[in-house]
């Protein structure tokens, strides 16, 4: 065993990226620290032998199946395959075992290549499709990190940010609501918190911590200025029966510009997007569906809803992006038809 | 004017004897007459209210939007607590037993009973508390008449009898 200590300093106070080779994690005094795994891939994901030569088998079994890209290495038939949600990955062939559910899209490749065989550029969160660096246009992104237990029983660190596009073609006056500037950042604390999952056909609870669901809004006066992959909710001037509505687990909604003068606007605003993001009515809080304003309150089932909508309960540590794993779902149809298509049919003018 | 008197009785008692009935236009139904109506707008659905004689509540919800009833419970084996109790994670909420496959089956956990009843042509799940008093009493219709539409009733902590009466008035909704 090596006993020196290696120590790095930097003899500036700049502020900057500061990039080392060649660095060693070296065990200090022993009934203190114990380094108990060290895991080093190459770029397709094959674990190749440390630097540092102490990698030790004592650590926690389980913990240490979540390797490459955060994803579980399931190593019960002696297949060594990675399970990354969409598909199985090989790490050591670098090709995925399933076919590309999104085949069609990518006729240019082959089906069962990973990362468009260049993971030094790309990554492939849950085997759907690659991501590039730049590849971020708006969308419902949501982060997970932290993940810990098994295949039956999972905790993780959740992050949302819904682009939302609120269309005022009403022309209300929102400077005393929520999207009070013409672009910017709200966070919807209701649904922060704990939430309880529990998925019986594929047999996985989840108990997750939603740390933040950000909604980054544009108000714009005309749908034809949606982004294609942004969220939509138009400020109109009536609803028939209603003060709000939207396509629950879709990503259109509508709220009466009158709820301004009532002072109900932010929390309509919450309840509409709860639906979009798959929640129901409840008993009580924000969900509630008998007009009861004042109580905010999502319970821990309800946020277990909220993650669900976006992220299989087998997901691990990434990004996911709603536009990739809902292709074939409510980002099917141009989100100005899915718009006018929903006018319709509520019959709103 | 024997007569009379007679058909006035009827009248008198008919009138004494009439439930309370919501009737909407998408749902008809029966509740006991000494329950009143309460007035509630929906945000986004249709929201009907009643107030039993104990006063509490029972909320009705026919829209695009209203519960139904998704609770479900793992149960664990002790064996499994252990190792994510040795992984340090959240454990304290999770439901174990020995024999947790049936357990989970049976829906020991589950504080409500849960059955289908076919009722004017639709399938409405009941929810029913276990124990009187503390629970949940409902019945969630999923796309009525094969619409998009749905129907919930429900209410919470209702006495037995209160209870009772309102599984008797599930049986007299009528969809239009």
């Amino acid at each position: 065993m090596n006993t020196r200590c290696k120590f790095h300093r930097i003899d500036n106070n700049k502020k900057g990226k500061v990039w080392f080779d060649d660095v060693k994690i070296v065990k200090g005094n022993a009934s203190q620290t114990v380094i108990v795994e060290e895991s080093n891939y190459y770029p397709f994901g094959l674990q190749h032998k440390g630097y540092n030569n102490v990698v030790s088998s004592n650590g926690n079994s389980v913990a240490q199946k979540f390797g490459y890209n955060g994803k579980e290495l399931n190593e019960e038939l002696g297949l060594d395959w990675h399970d990354f949600g969409a598909r199985n990955y090989d790490a050591s062939l670098g090709r995925w075992m399933n076919l590309d559910p999104l085949a069609e899209q990518m006729r240019r490749h082959s089906p069962y290549n990973y990362a468009f065989n260049n993971p030094i550029y790309f990554i492939d969160p849950d085997g759907m499709a690659p991501i590039g660096p730049g590849d971020t246009p708006p969308d419902v992104i949501t982060t997970v990190s932290k993940t810990r237990g098994d295949k039956h029983f999972k905790q993780r660190n959740v992050s949302m940010k819904v682009t939302l596009s609120v269309v005022n073609s009403a022309g209300a006056d929102l400077s005393k609501t929520m999207f009070s500037k013409s672009s910017g950042s709200v966070s919807i604390s209701s649904f922060k918190g704990r939430a309880d999952g529990d998925n019986r056909v594929l047999d996985v609870t989840n108990i997750d911590n939603i740390a933040d669901v950000t909604i980054e809004y544009n108000v714009v006066s005309s749908l034809d200025d949606v982004g294609e992959n942004d969220h939509v909710m138009m400020i109109v001037d009536d609803i028939p029966g209603a003060v709000g509505k939207a396509e629950r687990g879709g990503r259109v909604s509508a709220v009466e510009s009158g709820t301004i003068s009532e002072g109900n606007f932010d929390e309509t605003v919450e309840h509409e997007i709860g639906h979009n993001l798959t929640l129901e009515h409840s008993e009580s809080g924000l969900m509630v569906g008998n007009g009861t304003f004042g109580n905010k309150k999502v319970t821990k089932k309800e946020k277990g809803e909220l993650v669900s909508g976006q992220l299989n309960p087998n997901d691990g540590n990434g990004v996911y992006k709603d536009s990739k794993t809902n292709a074939t779902g409510r980002y099917k149809k141009p989100i100005k038809k899915q718009a006018n298509d929903f006018l319709k049919r509520n019959k709103i003018e | 004017m024997k007569r009379l008197l007679y058909i006035t009785c009827i009248l008198l008692f008919a009138q004494c004897s009439k439930n309370l009935e919501f009737d909407s236009s998408e749902f008809k139904i029966l509740l006991p007459k000494s329950w009143k109506e309460i007035e509630l707008k929906g945000i986004d659905s249709k929201v009907f209210g009643a107030l039993t004689l104990k006063k509490d509540t029972v909320i009705f919800d026919y829209g695009l939007y209203s519960s139904s009833f998704k609770e479900t419970i793992k149960v664990f084996s002790k064996k499994q607590i252990e190792k994510y109790d040795s992984l340090q994670m959240d454990t304290k909420d999770l439901k174990w037993s020995k024999s947790p496959e049936i357990d989970q089956n049976q829906a020991v956990f589950h504080k409500e009973f849960y059955y289908y009843e076919l009722i004017d042509g639709n399938f409405g799940k009941i929810c029913l508390p276990k124990k009187d008093d503390k629970g949940l009493t409902g019945i969630s219709f999923r796309n009525i008449n094969n619409s998009e539409n749905h129907l919930t009733i429900m209410g919470r902590n209702l006495d037995s009898k209160e209870r009772n009466e309102l599984l008797k008035s599930f049986q007299t909704i009528k969809f239009k």
